[in-house]
């Protein structure tokens, strides 16, 4: 009579056997470890990185790599909701503005022990590189690479054809150009900020370090420097009156940083301001007279702050790192694969197409055949012609890059004052830190 | 008494309504309590501590929130204005005999319906591009290159340059629903009023929209649910931006939660969305059923 | 003189010709019934007349005014829809009022005519009801209410009572008759059911296929058919219709067996085929009449009042009404005569009536 009850019972009992299937245990000889990361694809890092797994799995056959691959969007969705539960996968990417969030809810393991024991590792790596990823002395993350984020890419054609043989050393002078592109009829900066960090960390943060020097990022962060601070305000004025004199295009906010470079690309603006990973880009372009007239370039010397001109922000941003939770084979193999992604190897075929490595790289690469555009940027960063300080928002909690990047649009627009956008910052870092 | 062939025991109704339940509760409840559950909560180090109605309170006077609703509210009133309304007045047309190709009309206004949001987005950031774009180019064609506009640049025009890519996109939505009602309403009706001596527009006031009044009600619940919910077109078109200001509440949610990290107020944020979602739709429904639809049995 | 003229009014949808030049006359006052069977195009012409559909080519004439490309509201009808088409959303009394709101007519003047109208109808009670709230008499009453009270000069009637029960459709009837009678006005009446047709019309037009085939008052069309199509559709049971010729003697031989009388008054018998025509109701039993037809019997009805026989005469169906009650039973044959002035000839080539 009462069929439908047995079937339930049924039912019920399937449903356990399928749960206790899921959760059976991997086999005993192998480890098993999850890489999630977003390097893949339309990456221009992508080779780099399966050429670095592809060594591991060789080197490991006793360790089942799984890789977890998305989007750049989607990674930051998936990785912020896997670790608001307390979930993260055994070997994953973090960025540097998670460093302190990760750390105090104790989901990133430290590699100190190992990173510093190794010569070839940690004593590879310059200090500066795991800024971002250290606290109170411990290692967390190995830098993905280096990033120079403020870099401007100017047409020396199109200066020289407006008088300038060289890049202007002032801040008046480069205002000056300015204002001679816009007579030529040539955007000046070409800028597409519908992305938002644009503005906030390629334009922006070089102009902080100008203002307030080099040890701003600390002085945050030990709270003797603030948002609201008068050098931090008057970097935001900088920036407003770049705005002001028309230095970028109207439509500066609903194009992305891909529009900005073909623009400049295409010759119809003088100059676009983005960061080293922008280089290989340009190289990639096919167009040579354009590769060849192109110039790097920082910021001019701002109000005289000539002790300031040779700063520019810079880290990595991104790290490789591992969860907490390994132990045992398994944190030996998340190690042995972190060292893998930032081997030799995996630091040469990022200088192969125009990229900086976080590692040291003198006497292993100089075998190496660059472009001389790279080659600038290389000897740039190594004999210290820039000096690079931390970049501002993977430094800073998380939201403080969303939030920078509104107020900076909405200063674009005349919706905020310098101030407001200053207080903005500070409102948030303050809720967050 | 009933026949006890048609009454089944109480466990076999359960049994069959368990799946609805399980979806429904697996699908809506659950999030959603879980999201007020959340929301009770302050998130900081990507860890939950208990805020009790603290987020709440943030909210109320949180001008951020409020702007990014004034923006829904925006896109709602204009949707109803010249979404439901224009497709209601193309369906009556179709339904008369003054067009020609009524199926091929009705097919070429839902064809967009069904493309993504991504796509159409994309074909109006080249119709709205300031320097190339068809909307300045065909204004500078005909004279009227003064009327030209940074569409997606201007703060003060932006909110309204996305709403009509809403309304282009979503057009077709309401006429299928409105011609559904059309052919539910007896056509006599129609040419009875004709008879009476109706003008179109007579006949339009008078006889067509207070039989459609609950096809109405239900057009325009779909837009306010739909226009509280928007998403994808703004954040591919302008990100939100410029600054704030086009950004909607949803958007304001995503970021609070994905790009800030703070999951507690996004979810309080989500949590506001639903209930002012249940309130217009229960006034507007409350609304029609006590001011147009009630003389009617 | 509200005088209805329809001539050669043609109507094709694209290649299909719907109406085929129809010639009608209407006088002032007058009750005209277009009957047909279905798809024959009568609502499509009423349609036209109300301004519901285009006119492909013709004249339409309302009074001395020529009405072809005037919209509906322009031509001064009103129309009692099959559907009623009251509108669900006013009341009875706003229902009624409602053309002539849209005429701007003042307020009180609408209540005064809805309540004419609605007295009589006998619907003073219901005007505050909406349509859902009316049982299908009454909706069909306030149809009627809303066509009154704007008194036009023509009102058309499409199927008007085709949604309701057989004992309220004769109700109906005499309503709509009293009503005409009453009020006077030109109505145009359309009818699929060949009996309202007959006792509502003073004229009757038959149409088939589009075209005319007859019109006449109720009485000609029974008495003088034009055609067999006329014949056969007029009158219930339908005329019994029976091939055969014209054999010696002056009778008609038909061909399933058996002879009939020639009419009287038929002045050249004609040399081929002809169709013998005889109602059921002058079918005389045993030699009462003249011929003789010998019908086996299939089926006896008897009403009471009368007997229907169905049968078969050689392998024709053949349907007799007698006044007589019959002891003759399923099987066995009944010889029948007729009356030489109730037999209609008709030519079997053309099916046209053969001329007196």
């Amino acid at each position: 009579m009462y069929v439908i009850p047995d079937f339930g019972r049924r039912l019920l009992g399937s449903a356990m056997v399928l749960g206790a299937l899921a959760g059976a245990p991997a086999s005993a000889q192998d480890v098993e470890l999850t890489f999630a990361h977003f390097l893949a694809n339309k990456s221009t890092e992508a080779p780099n990185v399966a050429d670095a797994i592809a060594r591991f799995r060789e080197k490991h056959p006793e360790v089942e790599l799984k890789e977890q691959i998305s989007g750049t969007d989607e990674y930051l969705t998936q990785f912020n909701v896997g670790a608001a539960s307390g979930e993260v996968p055994d070997v994953f990417m973090m960025n540097g503005s998670d460093t302190t969030a990760l750390v105090a809810a104790g989901l990133v393991g430290a590699i100190t022990p190992e990173f510093t024991a190794d010569p070839d590792w940690g004593g590879r790596t310059p200090d500066g590189m795991t800024f971002e990823f250290s606290r109170d002395g411990e290692v967390y993350g190995v830098p993905y690479g280096q990033i120079i984020t403020h870099v401007i890419y100017w047409n020396k054609d199109i200066f020289a054809e407006a008088g300038y043989d060289s890049f202007p050393a002032t801040w008046e002078d480069f205002i000056g150009a300015i204002e001679t592109f816009k007579e030529m009829g040539k955007t000046p900066i070409s800028l597409g900020n519908k992305g938002r960090w644009v503005v906030v960390d390629p334009l922006f943060g070089t102009l902080v370090a100008r203002e307030c020097g080099p040890d701003f990022v600390p002085q945050v962060h030990s709270g003797e420097a603030n948002f609201t601070d008068e050098c931090h305000v008057a970097a935001i004025e900088d920036f407003k009156q770049l705005v002001d004199v028309g230095a970028f295009n109207e439509d500066a906010n609903s194009l992305d940083n891909k529009q900005q470079r073909d623009a400049y690309l295409n010759g119809d603006a003088a100059m676009f301001v983005e960061g080293s990973w922008a280089l290989p880009g340009i190289l990639d372009s096919g167009n040579q007279s354009l590769i060849d007239a192109t110039g790097i370039a920082l910021w001019p010397s701002i109000k005289g702050k000539d002790e300031n001109a040779s700063l520019v922000t810079g880290g990595a941003g991104w790290s490789y790192a591992l969860a907490a939770r390994l132990e045992g084979a398994e944190r030996e193999a998340a190690i042995e694969l972190l060292k893998e992604l930032s081997a030799v190897d995996y630091s040469r075929s990022r200088m192969e197409i125009g990229l900086l490595p976080a590692q040291n790289m003198a006497g292993v690469a100089d075998d190496i055949e660059v472009q001389p555009l790279f080659a600038e940027f290389v000897s740039n960063v190594g004999d210290g012609t820039w000096q690079v300080v931390p970049i501002i928002p993977t430094n800073m909690p998380r939201s403080l890059l969303d939030v920078s990047g509104e107020a900076l649009q909405d200063l674009m627009v005349g919706n905020k004052t310098p101030q407001e956008v200053a207080e903005a910052m500070q409102e948030d870092y303050d809720r967050s830190k | 008494m009933a026949p006890r062939a048609f009454q089944p025991s109480t466990i076999a109704i359960w049994l069959f309504l368990l799946p609805g339940i399980v979806v429904y509760g697996g699908v809506v409840l659950t999030p959603l309590i879980g999201g007020f559950y959340y929301s009770l909560f302050e998130t900081k180090n990507f860890q939950f501590h208990w805020a009790g109605l603290a987020n709440y309170v943030r909210l109320w006077g949180d001008g951020d929130f409020w702007f990014t609703l004034r923006n829904n509210f925006i896109i709602i009133l204009l949707s109803v204005i010249f979404q439901v309304t224009t497709a209601f007045i193309i369906a009556v047309l179709m339904n008369s005999r003054l067009v020609i190709a009524p199926k091929f009309l009705r097919t070429a206004i839902f064809f967009p319906v069904i493309l993504s949001p991504v796509v159409t987005s994309f074909v109006w950031i080249l119709v709205f591009d300031i320097n190339s774009g068809l909307l300045n180019n065909t204004l500078e064609a005909i004279g009227l290159g003064g009327l030209q506009q940074k569409w997606l640049d201007d703060p003060k025009i932006v909110i309204y340059s996305v709403t009509v890519a809403l309304v282009w996109q979503y057009i077709g939505l309401f006429l299928v629903i409105f011609l559904s009602g059309l052919s539910a309403i007896n056509q006599e009706t129609i040419e009875a009023a004709e008879v009476d001596g109706a003008s179109t527009f007579q006949k339009t006031i008078y006889v067509i929209f207070p039989q459609l009044a609950s096809t109405w009600s239900v057009a325009i619940v779909l837009a306010i649910s739909g226009g509280l919910k928007i998403f994808e077109h703004i954040f591919v078109m302008t990100g939100g931006g410029p600054g704030l200001s086009s950004t909607v509440v949803a958007q304001y949610a995503y970021s609070q939660s994905f790009l800030r990290a703070n999951f507690s107020y996004g979810n309080t944020i989500a949590i506001a969305i639903v209930v002012l979602s249940l309130t217009l739709v229960s006034l507007t429904i409350w609304a029609f059923n006590r001011f147009v639809v009630k003389d009617r049995i | 003189m509200a005088q209805l003229q329809l001539s050669e009014v043609r109507k094709s949808f694209g290649a299909v010709d719907v109406i085929k030049g129809v010639d009608i006359d209407v006088r002032d006052g007058e009750f005209v019934v277009l009957v047909g069977p279905s798809g024959c195009g009568k609502s499509t012409l009423l349609r036209m007349i109300a301004g519901l559909e285009t006119v492909t080519s013709g004249s339409i004439r309302i009074g001395e005014r020529e009405v072809k490309n005037l919209r509906a509201k322009e031509r001064d009808i009103a129309m009692v829809f099959q559907s009623y088409a009251l509108y669900p959303h006013m009341t009875v009394a706003r229902n009624m009022g409602f053309a002539l709101k849209l005429q701007g007519i003042p307020k009180d003047e609408i209540a005064k005519r809805v309540n004419d109208a609605a007295a009589i109808l006998n619907l003073t009670d219901y005007l505050e009801r909406y349509p859902k709230q009316l049982s299908g008499g009454q909706r069909q009453r306030v149809a009627m209410g809303r066509a009154i009270v704007r008194n036009p000069r023509v009102f058309l009637f499409d199927e008007p009572l085709s949604n309701l029960d057989a004992k309220l459709r004769v109700q109906m009837r005499a309503e709509i008759k009293q009503l005409h009678q009453r009020l006077g006005n030109t109505i145009i009446y359309v009818t699929h059911d060949q009996i309202e047709a007959m006792t509502m019309a003073d004229k009757i037009v038959i149409l088939s296929g589009g075209a005319v085939e007859q019109v006449g008052s109720p009485l000609e069309l029974y008495d003088r058919p034009r055609n067999t199509f006329v014949a056969g559709f007029i009158g219930s049971p339908a005329m019994n219709l029976l091939e055969g010729r014209i054999g010696a003697g002056g009778m008609i031989e038909l061909a399933g067996g058996g002879t009939l009388p020639l009419p009287v008054d038929v002045a050249s018998p004609p040399k081929g085929g002809v169709i013998v025509g005889i109602r059921p109701e002058h079918m005389l039993l045993g030699g009462a009449g003249q011929g003789d037809l010998p019908l086996r019997i299939d089926v006896l009805e008897p009403t009471g009042s009368e007997t229907h026989v169905m049968g078969k005469a050689g392998s024709v169906e053949v349907v007799a009404v007698v006044r007589d009650r019959l002891s003759e039973r399923p099987g066995e044959t009944l010889h029948l005569s007729v009356d030489p002035k109730h037999v209609h000839l008709f030519d079997a080539a053309s099916g046209l009536r053969i001329a007196e």
